[in-house]
């Protein structure tokens, strides 16, 4: 998804809701939100989670400036929630990045990453995390991790990247890893 | 334990519970930053400065300190103050920060009980079934209220606490030594003073973006073995 520039003020707003049923295996990996400059987003994502229901999605974003652009994209704020079926809070991760502080490469924040990207892998507890370790091989342009996830609701994968190209590498390996963990077919690279 | 009557007494109970001589539980935390280390991302005296900025300005001003002030303005109210830590356990998801300040928090909340801090021995109690986590930044607001000390005061302490834990960490790994680490604790001061200007946002609002910190957390759970909790 293009965020195109707001030179005028505003911000644009995108909030989504996924539902997986008991026993449903839900797949959600959007291509990664592009930042243009001047651009200010709330990107908001809640995820109910019916028990049985496995879910892998990912979040991710990056910079893109022209070269006219003076400046960054002004600010994301971003959240991914996960509720049970009652709507009780399982986890949540939000952070609000500015370009301001991306350009700044400060070491801890994004260091000198400046794409960003999450994947979570929800139902089977921590049963995927060393496959998930395993499929995000360090390397050049690359810091990638996971953790376990509060209330034992599953894993997060935590990627920085310093290109497209990386990026979309490193999910699309933990996207196949989470798939073999939760017993399905490897992920195939989709077409584009 | 109480604050006292004067502000000179409130001013020692201040000293007192920021001085490691406190049984506070703190350990040298180094919240990523043997990692980034061990990666090369941080590799001098700059570095390790900018690192410590970023900590308190992208996660302890929009978290830890937005936790901390909600749990002292609940006034004491001990289910509203749950709510706020249960929050902020299931807000913290690289399971060793999680885990550390649950550990840090609990040790606080055990030595305010015994010192008599009111309304700690009722908390503690709320611990061993899951009703309360005992997240550390929750506990300071909780104690910081009950001994009747102002917010900013215990919002200050808390700030202390990570920055001092960060650049004691740097100081056992070797990249700095004892003077420079005082020099880069009086470097954050007005940069802590600026966070702590900010509005306090509603907890719902609470975030946290330090991405390569808590790869370099992630890193240390994937070894096993590491010098520092988190």
């Amino acid at each position: 998804m293009l965020v195109h520039r707001m030179p005028h003020g505003g911000c644009a707003r995108h909030e989504q809701r996924l539902c997986a049923a008991p026993g449903a295996l839900l797949e959600y990996f959007p291509d990664p939100l592009i930042l243009f400059s001047r651009s200010r987003l709330h990107s908001h994502t809640l995820i109910r989670l019916a028990p049985g229901a496995r879910v892998i999605a990912v979040d991710s974003f990056l910079p893109h400036r022209l070269p006219d652009d003076a400046e960054p994209f002004e600010w994301l704020e971003s959240s991914l929630t996960i509720e049970d079926e009652r709507g009780e809070l399982l986890a949540r991760d939000a952070f609000r990045a500015t370009g301001a502080e991306l350009a700044r490469r400060v070491p801890g924040v994004t260091g000198r990453f400046g794409h960003q990207a999450t994947l979570l892998v929800l139902g089977a507890g921590a049963g995927p995390l060393d496959a998930l370790r395993d499929g995000l091989a360090h390397g050049e342009g690359l810091r990638a991790g996971a953790s376990t996830l509060p209330e034992d609701v599953g894993v997060m994968a935590r990627v920085l990247a310093s290109d497209g190209p990386a990026l979309r590498g490193a999910l699309q390996r933990a996207w196949s890893a989470a798939r073999v963990a939760l017993g399905v077919t490897p992920g195939r690279a989709r077409p584009k | 334990m109480t604050a006292g009557s004067t502000d000179g007494e409130a001013l020692l109970l201040t000293l007192q519970l920021g001085d490691s001589f406190f049984p506070s539980g703190a350990s040298a935390h180094s919240y990523g930053l043997e990692g980034l280390l061990r990666a090369g991302d941080v590799t001098d005296r700059a570095g390790l400065a900018a690192f410590l900025e970023g900590q308190v300005a992208q996660r302890w001003a929009s978290s830890e300190r937005v936790a901390l002030l909600h749990a002292h303005a609940a006034g004491g109210d001990l289910e509203a103050v749950a709510r706020v830590d249960r929050y902020v356990d299931r807000s913290t998801c690289v399971a060793s920060w999680r885990a550390g300040a649950r550990r840090l928090g609990r040790a606080l909340l055990s030595t305010h009980a015994k010192l008599g801090t009111p309304l700690c021995a009722a908390y503690e109690g709320w611990v061993p079934s899951g009703r309360a986590p005992g997240q550390a930044s929750v506990v300071q607001g909780l104690v910081g209220f009950a001994l009747g000390l102002p917010a900013g005061t215990v919002a200050r302490l808390s700030a202390y606490g990570l920055s001092v834990g960060i650049v004691s960490a740097a100081l056992r790994l070797g990249v700095i030594g004892h003077l420079e680490a005082q020099r880069l604790l009086l470097e954050q001061r007005p940069r802590t003073e600026r966070a702590l200007a900010r509005p306090l946002p509603p907890l719902a609002a609470l975030s946290a973006w330090v991405p390569a910190a808590e790869l370099g957390s992630m890193s240390r759970e994937a070894r096993g073995g590491r010098l520092f909790a988190t």
